[in-house]
């Protein structure tokens, strides 16, 4: 962008100061036309000098020659220009003014009147147009003079004016100095307006030189700065590359620890295969142990379970026993109340007997008889009270016993059950254990071969870590070598800048 | 002297501790009787006689005497026997005069033992009045 910019500006400056064709055809045309101008003027000025005969017939001929030799000059000129050939234009309309010059003197005072002055004209021209060359139209303009000095010397021509009455000689000269003035002026002005257009051009031009060498500065303390950050992008770069070589080196031997570890691991895996094995066949061996123990488990749970109902039994058995040995020792005291009653009633008998005297004797025998009989059953209940007793005591103790049985042997089935219940853990443990073995025995056979895939992997990092090493290295000598170019270029920036 | 008095018909009851004798005649008769039983006044001879002999069991067996309007029941243990010609002692006076109560009357000597006589209605006469004097409504 910026050199876009530069290379405009250098293209506008070299463009004008190749000179600018435009306005020097303006110039051209511009005079061309005044001339034109003043020329048509004069002739119309010189035709109506005619028409009211204040100039001779002739002299209106000799201006229309003029006329139309200075149209012919500007035709030229103009075709000229319109083929872009513009320093011929020039040129053309440069001598074409000197043949006008010429043709004035010859036509009005001779070398020794005022038109000779026309051939400055011609110069002020050339200097104007600045591609003719000044001395050397002057120095054809003074060879022409000197000519036509010479030939009018010589005689070979006369002057149209010469030989004319004072007044006429007065009129033309002041139409010719009135026209040649105009024309000076004009000249002047174009001069000077030309001066003011080339001061500007000038000053545009110097100020866009310096805006050019302030870009170009900036460009050059930009690529100075490039080139300290090029110094220092290739000192990192150095680093990184000695870092990167260095790491590679770490890298292919960290790599071949590695491979190494898992050489060994791929051997460990094949020891675990084995003992994997070793554990498989073991949880298969305790696998059928254990089949013959939870049979021997449920057997002992169903014989715990029949000595439970068979002590059931037993234990209502006792307790019916219970009941009725209860029910014998109610039937026991009630015989022991019969007794009281008969033994009191034998006392009663006895007291009345004895109320009734000799009478009662024989009934008081009675009465003693029988209270001994009670006294007997008495006895006799007691000691079958007795029996009973020990014997519900007896029951007692049986039925606690059977109870206790009862829960010794609920205890004992609970107790198998709950064998039975571990041999099933243990049964299903030992299966998962022959089936994890088994896994196991595959999931290392796996990891063998994937471990020595890995280790073939390994190597070929290995491999490749080594030829990063290599490029690292070689990258580290371009590294070294781009600093030292850097330097360089900071060396040429810095000569620049100052 | 103490004089044998001419057999008579006596009872032989048991308390919880002691055993006693009574003459049949001074008695209504023996009968088992059921605690609470409102046909009876009833006393524990055992306690009334000596206040450590108290029975541990409830007692069934009363020797009945009838009073006047009530019919008191005097319980013991067991009535073991109705017997006649058991030689008996009376009670010297001297010895009768210093009684606090006039409850025993003699001594009859049962099996290898001598064993007292009670005179069962003064028992009860004296246990009505003491019963009278504690709880006059009672009775």
């Amino acid at each position: 962008m910026e050199q876009r910019v530069i290379d405009n500006a250098f293209k506008r400056i070299i463009t004008r100061l190749s000179g600018d064709l435009g306005s020097q055809a303006r110039v051209l045309i511009i005079l061309v036309l005044e001339f034109l101008l003043i020329t048509i003027v004069v002739g119309i000025l010189v035709s109506t000098l005619v028409q009211i005969d204040v100039l001779p017939r002739d002299m209106g001929f000799w201006t229309l020659i003029q006329i139309a030799t200075l149209a012919i000059v500007s035709l030229a000129v103009l075709t000229a220009v319109r083929a872009r050939r513009l320093v011929l234009g020039q040129l053309i309309f440069t001598y074409g003014l000197v043949l006008v010059t010429v043709l004035l003197i010859c036509t009005s005072f001779g070398v020794t009147g005022l038109t000779p002055a026309c051939f400055f004209l011609a110069i002020l021209a050339a200097g104007l147009f600045g591609n003719v060359g000044v001395w050397r139209v002057c120095a054809v303009v003074s060879g022409v003079f000197v000519i036509l000095v010479v030939i009018e010397s010589a005689g070979v021509y006369t002057p149209v004016f010469a030989n004319r009455e004072p007044l006429l000689r007065q009129v033309m000269a002041a139409v010719y100095v009135t026209s040649f003035g105009i024309q000076i002026s004009f000249m002047a002005a174009l001069w000077s307006h030309s001066n003011r257009t080339l001061l500007r051009q000038s000053a545009q031009q110097t100020a866009d030189l310096a805006q050019s060498n302030a870009l170009l500065l900036a460009q050059n303390a930009q690529r100075l700065a490039a080139s300290t950050g090029l110094t220092g992008s290739a000192r990192d770069l150095v680093a990184a590359a000695h870092e990167q070589a260095s790491g590679a080196t770490q890298q292919a031997s960290a790599v071949s620890e590695v491979s190494t570890t898992i050489e060994e691991l791929g051997s460990t895996a094949r020891q675990i295969a084995l003992a994997a094995e070793q554990v498989a066949s073991a949880a298969r061996q305790t696998l059928e142990n254990l089949s013959s123990g939870q049979d021997a488990v449920d057997r002992s749970i169903q014989a715990m379970d029949r000595i439970r109902t068979r002590v059931q039994d037993v234990s209502s058995r006792v307790l019916h026993l219970g009941e009725r040995s209860q029910q014998i020792g109610e039937i026991i005291d009630l015989i022991n109340d019969l007794s009281d009653e008969t033994h009191l009633l034998a006392l009663n008998a006895a007291i009345e007997a004895a109320g009734a005297g000799e009478h009662g004797r024989r009934f008081a025998v009675v009465a003693a008889e029988v209270k001994s009989l009670a006294n007997r059953a008495l006895a006799a209940a007691k000691e079958v009270k007795g029996v009973i007793a020990e014997i519900q005591q007896a029951t007692s103790a049986a039925v606690l016993a059977a109870e206790e049985g009862g829960k010794e042997v609920a205890t004992g089935v609970e107790l198998a059950h709950s064998a039975g219940q571990v041999m099933d853990a243990i049964v299903m443990t030992a299966e998962r254990t022959a089936q994890s073995g088994a896994e196991i025995s595959l999931a290392t056979a796996q990891q063998q071969s994937a471990s020595e895939q890995v280790v073939e992997t390994m190597r070929e990092i290995a491999d490749v870590a080594r030829r990063t090493a290599q490029g690292a290295r070689q990258v580290q000598e371009s590294a070294q070598h781009l600093t030292i170019i850097a330097a360089d270029l900071n060396h040429v920036t810095d000569a620049i800048t100052l | 002297m103490i004089a044998v008095q001419p057999s008579q018909t006596l009872v032989v009851m048991t308390t919880a501790t002691r055993r006693y004798a009574a003459r049949a005649a001074d008695l209504s008769g023996v009968r088992r009787v059921v605690p609470g039983d409102p046909r009876y006044v009833m006393f524990d001879l055992g306690a009334l006689l000596d206040p450590a002999d108290i029975a541990q069991e409830p007692l069934f067996a009363a020797l009945i005497i009838p009073l006047r309007r009530r019919n008191v029941a005097l319980l013991v243990t067991r009535v073991e026997h109705v017997l006649t010609h058991l030689p008996e002692y009376p009670l010297p006076a001297l010895v009768q005069q210093q009684l606090q109560q006039p409850w025993a009357c003699g001594l009859v000597q049962f099996e290898d033992s001598v064993i007292v006589r009670l005179d069962p209605r003064a028992v009860v006469r004296s246990a009505m009045a003491q019963r009278r004097a504690d709880s006059p409504e009672a009775v």
